[in-house]
């Protein structure tokens, strides 16, 4: 019985642009973090190795120093940790001068428990019988099956050892760009691997060979890079080298994960087990405030588990009245204080409107009233110029009206 | 409330003031000169009706000095349709407040202090007459401003509100100093409406929107070097595919050079003996060729030389022909240069001929001139002597000038009025002696003693001082003046000084003043200078006329026309010729020759050109004779020169003989060639051995551009370590940037618009409520011109704030226009806002102690209109302009009088009298 940790889209060095520089740092920091939680879930699960299916850096232009060296060094591990079998993704292919050239990764492997496969040739893991498959990626799009070359290298009759595919590619099970290192859907059948380790697409799944046990898994990226749920509404700046760039496919769930497998002997079915390794909870959320008091809404947010863990989009709407409006700044304020740095609370959708009776007591019979009711023509006007600052216009008014009211 | 009358007593200096019969509407003019107790009458109304109960001790700085009296102040008044009375004795208890009954008479409501005082301000409006509706209508003197917002009577307000409308609330106040404030933070100075405003430099959005461009074009740098990066990692791929290409294909071709070079060396032995063949059979060409020329070039230089001796002799006879044509030319020339000779020697004789006749004819014309000449002198000799006899005898008679001549007229008037005063003065002494008497000797005044002699008739005598009568036998009488002869003294002396002076003056002129006939010398002289001096000046012109430049020029003239004269060649006597006597036949004769010799003149010229011609004509031919011998020369030179070259040349035969052996050398190259013929592999073995040389050559070098290009590019990828860092960072700041500056910039709009919104719908509400005012005050302003604005902006006080320029782009504190404008607006508000709150009903007073004192003549007659239809009050108007009772109080009623106005005079004793101060 073999037990091993399978990973993959470590994207290190993540360029992520849509938050503010502190925040983008801390993401990228997280990262990090998530790679060491992964090496000491390995350590807890007392696994034999562990399999990285790709894409370890965002690209070849990180810094060497503060990514590349910092890697190494933490998948290097302690004298007693486990080895590990990188192989190169698309966002960082084997390329002349890449990252893979450089210092430390241009020592001869493996150096210690670091085994960077840059050829395509099977490799057996030194103390167990298994078989590894390396596919190493070599241009950021290619219409090649990089598992291919595994055809050349069936199972002997008398092989017993474990046979495991480690490639990066989509999987050709769905309409997908033809460049995008397509992998035949039967590989895990077609070639007889006992499980294949994919990596490229961020969301965790596995996939049936035809005897209906699942072999071919991806295990999805370590550390979550998205708002789950926001269909690519909210960007983080980050894009895949696809044709079809943010496609589903590289949207992950909203926290990072590996897979634990275990596979007992060559041909029995792996027992593939999610372990969630990931630092960060994104979350993207949407709430009517029309609906919802804000009290609520405000002991909710207040009351939530690991706040500062949580990367947190909350994008309000409905309509309150003044007085309720001044208490999204509070919520506001519970977003931005409690939550991980680039969270964000967005209350542009809100309108404010007060009932009959507030409004001659907030706006006043003088000229307020009159700029009140033009504001409101603005908001309905064809005039895109005047509509787009009708609304901010009109939530100032309420704000400075209702601040400037006698206490 | 409006006031019918009022009398004051014992106020200050007013002993008694008595003011009755007020019209309830319209402009009342009380007038008086400074110190008259103009203002203290107000401060008495003002007591009497709001101010102060009568029991108040807070007047007796107006009580009256030097007596006990204390002040009474009555003020009869209506309100709600009836009248009323107050009484009130300052200093005690005395009060009354009365009603006028129906009938006219008055029914004292109440004699209590306190209430009288009561009731008169509930009627009067107010206990304080600085608050309420009279802090805008009653003024006293220097008041001129409008009250402070802040300090307006907040009850005038609210009626003012009750009338118009809400205009600003303080919440709006508030509100838009929030936005102000806010749309500070971009912009600075005030919004100006429908101008783009520039944002502030130092605003954190114009930092951003800076720091965004600066980031957007650092992430641009960074996305195209990233680009770049991208595309190296593309070509990585090729070069690698490339470099195995080149690889395979440098081994092929390295193998096939290997062979080539093999076959090179096979076919060597063979292909060095063709390259000799080759060689000889060149050289034997080359020899052939040069034979086959050389006996070309002997058969071309005989035949060149055949022809140069035989153009010999044809260029020989040219030159014969040619010295011919020379010699005729030169001896036509020869016949025409006689010819001109001969000419020339008539032409010559003419000419002396009329010389001749021209000396003569000019003597005769300087004799004329000479005769002129002489008679000029003549004349002006004569003239120049009468100038002189002229002038000496005005030298030698002197006249005096006229006021001299009448300096001595009036002298010589004087001596004979004071001769007559003398004789007036003297004693007649009477004297008759008788025949028989004795002999007597009269002396007078000193004189000597004179016989007295006998006569019938009595002598008279003017004795002057003295007179002695000496008789004979008798003794002498004396008479003696006595001591008061002053006069007599006097006119002595003036007769002296009178004779003096005229004989000082006679003198000069070399007269006597004893002649008698002195002064009538004198006139009758200055007649004569008189009729002489302009004679002389006429004289003189004339001759200045004749002789403008002296007699000395006349002279000299007269000399050179002698010396020209002289100076004329007599006639040689051995002429044969006789010249004519008269001047016309000479100029005659003149003319002749001079039209003979103009023809001889014209041949000459003639035959000058017919030899120039024959110059030209002897030069040409011998132009052309020397042109042909030169040709001549040239012919046996070259005959010369081809007979040498044809010498030079080898012999016919030896040339023959080089030539045979030139052919056959050619044949025995030609056999050899022919023996060492090449195979087509041969041939080409060099040329294919060269071309896989080059193409290996050229594939060693693409190798090594590959792998020079592709260290290039690994070196590039290594050297772009860092960017993605970099790139993010960059892009996150440029997308932190984006949103700041999106968001600024939508909150910034929304604060312009809202601050757009408030301006234009305070604008509008000010139309709606204060449009009457507004445009009252406004049409005010600009009868009295002033400013050119385009609105008063009121603020919700009901006060005016600012002045907009015409253009709607400027805006003005009232405090910025002159302190007279100010004091006019201020003014013109109070008629405006005091008219709002009065009715047809109920008018409101307007108390103006000494108004409009910053006002000049102009706007004071415009000023008296405005006031007068303030009074009027306007019932069109929405709402309504009540009417007002305007009283002005003045020391220039002139300021204020208008046809309409009710005028009292102060200093009417019947209407005020005052204590002696």
């Amino acid at each position: 019985m073999i037990r091993f940790m399978h990973a993959a889209d470590l994207h290190l060095g993540l360029r992520v642009t849509r938050f503010e520089e502190n925040a983008c740092n801390r993401i990228g920091e997280a990262r990090f973090t998530a790679l060491q939680q992964l090496r000491e879930r390995a350590a807890e699960h007392r696994v034999d190795f562990i399999l990285i299916a790709g894409d370890v850096f965002d690209d070849h232009s990180v810094s060497r120093t503060d990514v590349a060296v910092r890697t190494f060094a933490i998948l290097e591990g302690s004298s007693n940790s486990c080895p590990v079998f990188i192989i190169p993704g698309n966002h960082d292919p084997l390329v002349p001068g890449g990252v893979w050239e450089r210092d430390p990764w241009l020592r001869a492997q493996p150096h210690l428990r670091v085994h960077f496969l840059r050829h395509a040739e099977p490799v057996a893991v030194p103390g167990f019988p298994v078989t590894l498959f390396p596919c190493p990626l070599r241009q950021r799009r290619s219409m090649v099956d990089p598992t291919a070359w595994i055809e050349r290298h069936p199972r002997a009759k008398d092989d017993r050892t474990i046979r495991i595919g480690l490639a990066h590619g989509s999987l050709n099970i769905m309409p997908l760009p033809e460049d995008d290192h397509l992998i035949r859907n039967d590989a895990a059948d077609h070639y007889g691997l006992d499980y294949l380790a994919l990596g490229h697409w961020h969301k965790r799944s596995s996939h049936k060979s035809s005897d209906g046990v699942e072999r071919t898994a991806y295990s999805g990226t370590h550390e979550s890079m998205h708002f789950p749920g926001s269909h690519g509404d909210i960007s983080i700046g980050w894009s895949s080298f696809s044709a079809d760039g943010d496609a589903e496919r590289f949207r992950d769930d909203g926290h990072g994960s590996a897979l634990l497998v275990t596979i007992d002997t060559a041909g029995a079915p792996p027992r593939i087990e999610p372990i969630e390794i990931g630092r960060l909870r994104w979350s993207a959320e949407k709430r009517d405030v029309s609906s919802q008091p804000l009290g609520d809404l405000i002991s909710d947010y207040a009351r939530r588990e690991i706040p500062e863990r949580t990367i947190l989009r909350l994008i309000l709407s409905g309509v309150v009245e003044p007085r309720g409006h001044a208490r999204i700044d509070e919520l506001n304020q519970i977003v931005l204080n409690r939550y991980h740095a680039g969270s964000s609370l967005d209350a542009d959708a809100v309108l404010i409107e007060p009932n009959a009776d507030q409004l001659s007591e907030i706006v006043g019979l003088g000229v307020l009233k009159r700029v009140l009711e033009r504001l409101k023509e603005d908001a309905q006007s064809t005039n895109a110029a005047l509509k787009r600052v009708a609304e901010p216009g009109l939530k100032l008014l309420y704000r400075i009206a209702w601040e400037e009211q006698p206490k | 409330m409006i006031l019918e009358g009022f009398e004051i007593e014992n106020w200050q200096c007013i002993k008694k003031v008595s003011v009755t019969d007020l019209p309830a509407t319209g402009v009342i003019v009380l007038h008086g000169p400074n110190r008259r107790g103009k203002s203290s009458i107000v401060r008495a109304l003002r007591a009497c009706l709001m101010d102060y109960p009568s029991t108040t001790t807070a007047l007796k700085s107006c009580y009256p000095r030097g007596t006990d009296k204390k002040p009474v102040v009555a003020v009869t008044f209506q309100a709600a349709g009836t009248a009323y009375r107050i009484t009130k004795h300052f200093g005690s208890n005395k009060s009354k407040f009365e009603s006028k009954t129906p009938e006219g008479a008055w029914k004292v409501e109440t004699t209590a202090c306190a209430e009288a005082h009561d009731r008169a301000c509930d009627y009067a409006g107010g206990d304080d007459s600085t608050k309420g509706l009279h802090q805008l209508l009653w003024l006293t003197q220097s008041e001129f401003r409008l009250p402070d917002a802040k300090k307006f009577d907040a009850n005038v307000q609210a009626q003012l509100r009750a009338i118009l409308g809400v205009l600003q609330t303080p919440l709006d106040d508030r509100f838009i100093e929030r936005v102000k404030k806010r749309w500070n933070v971009w912009y600075s100075g005030q919004r100006k409406p429908g101008k783009q405003q520039e944002l502030k430099e130092s605003c954190k959005l114009a930092e951003n929107l800076k720091k965004l461009k600066v980031g957007q074009k650092e992430l641009q740098d960074s996305e195209a070097r990233f680009g770049e990066v991208e595309g190296l990692l593309r070509q990585t791929d090729e070069l690698e595919l490339r470099k195995f290409d080149l690889k395979r294909q440098l081994e092929d071709r390295t193998s096939d050079q290997k062979t080539l070079t093999e076959e090179h060396r096979r076919s060597q032995v063979r292909i060095e003996a063709r390259l000799r063949a080759e060689k000889d059979h060149a050289s034997a060409e080359k020899e052939r060729t040069a034979a086959l020329q050389e006996q070309q070039q002997r058969v071309e230089a005989a035949q060149r030389c055949l022809e140069d001796v035989a153009a010999i002799e044809p260029a020989r006879k040219k030159v014969d022909e040619a010295g011919q044509v020379v010699k005729s030319a030169q001896e036509k020339r020869e016949q025409v240069r006689t010819d001109l000779a001969k000419l020339r020697d008539r032409r010559r004789d003419l000419q002396d001929r009329a010389n001749r006749v021209a000396i003569k004819l000019r003597a005769m014309v300087l004799a004329e001139q000479l005769v002129a000449a002489q008679r000029e002198v003549d004349h002006a000799e004569a003239v120049t002597h009468e100038i002189a006899q002229m002038e000496r005898y005005l030298v030698e008679n002197p006249a005096p000038n006229e006021a001299t001549l009448e300096a001595l007229k009036t002298n010589r008037q004087r001596w004979s009025q004071l001769n007559a005063d003398q004789q007036a003065a003297s004693i007649d002494l009477t004297v008759i002696r008788e025949k028989d008497a004795s002999a007597s000797r009269l002396a007078i005044d000193g004189g000597a003693f004179q016989d007295v002699p006998v006569s019938d008739a009595p002598f008279v005598h003017a004795v002057q001082r003295k007179a002695e009568l000496l008789i004979a036998g008798w003794g002498g009488v004396q008479l003696n003046r006595g001591g008061g002869s002053g006069d007599l003294d006097q006119l002595e002396e003036d007769l002296r000084k009178c004779n003096e002076d005229f004989a000082n003056a006679v003198a000069s002129f070399g007269i006597s003043a004893s002649d008698p006939q002195a002064l009538d010398l004198l006139i009758e002289r200055l007649s004569e200078h008189r009729i002489r001096k302009p004679e002389i000046a006429k004289k003189k012109n004339a001759l200045k006329q004749r002789a403008p430049n002296g007699l000395g020029a006349l002279h000299t003239k007269v000399v050179e026309l002698q010396t020209k004269l002289a100076d004329i060649p007599a006639t040689d006597p051995a002429d044969s010729e006789t010249l004519p006597t008269e001047q016309g036949e000479l100029e005659k004769l003149a003319a002749s020759l001079k039209s003979q010799m103009e023809i001889q003149d014209a041949d000459i010229q003639t035959l000058d050109n017919q030899i120039e011609d024959a110059d030209t004509g002897v030069a040409t031919a011998r132009n052309r004779e020397t042109a042909d011998k030169e040709l001549l020369a040239t012919c046996k030179a070259k005959a010369n020169s081809s007979r040498q070259e044809l010498a030079r040349l080898r012999t016919e035969e030896e040339i023959t003989q080089r030539v045979k052996d030139a052919d056959r050398a050619m044949g025995e190259a030609e056999l050899q060639l022919k023996q060492t013929e090449l195979s087509d592999d041969e041939c080409t073995i060099d040329g294919r051995l060269e071309a896989v040389e080059e193409a290996v050559g050229a594939l060693e070098k693409q190798i090594e551009e590959n792998t020079k290009k592709y260290h290039e590019i690994k070196g590039r990828l290594i050297a772009s370590e860092g960017l993605h860092a970099q790139r993010s960072s960059v892009a996150a700041r440029v997308d932190e940037l984006t949103r700041l500056t999106e968001r600024e910039s939508l909150e910034k709009d929304a604060v312009d618009r809202l601050y757009a919104l408030f301006e234009e719908c305070r604008e509008k509400q000010l139309g709606t409520l204060m449009g009457p005012i507004h445009d009252r005050v406004l049409r005010w302003m600009r009868v009295l011109d002033i400013g050119d604005y385009k609105e008063v902006r009121f603020n919700d006080a009901f006060l005016p704030d600012k002045l907009m320029s015409r253009d709607g782009t400027a805006e003005f504190s009232i405090l910025e226009e002159s302190t007279g404008a100010q004091e006019q607006i201020g003014m013109l508000v109070r008629l405006a806002l005091g008219s709002t709150l009065a009715s047809a009903d109920e008018p409101a007073v307007a108390m103006l102690d000494d108004p409009l004192t910053h006002c000049d003549i102009g706007r004071l007659t415009k000023m008296r209109v405005i006031l007068r239809r303030a009074a009027e009050g306007d019932v069109r108007l929405i709402p309504p302009a009540g009417p007002l009772q305007i009283v002005i109080l003045t020391c220039h009623p002139e300021w204020f009088r208008d046809e309409r106005a009710t005028v009292i005079d102060l200093e009417n004793p019947e209407v005020m009298s005052r204590w002696a101060v």
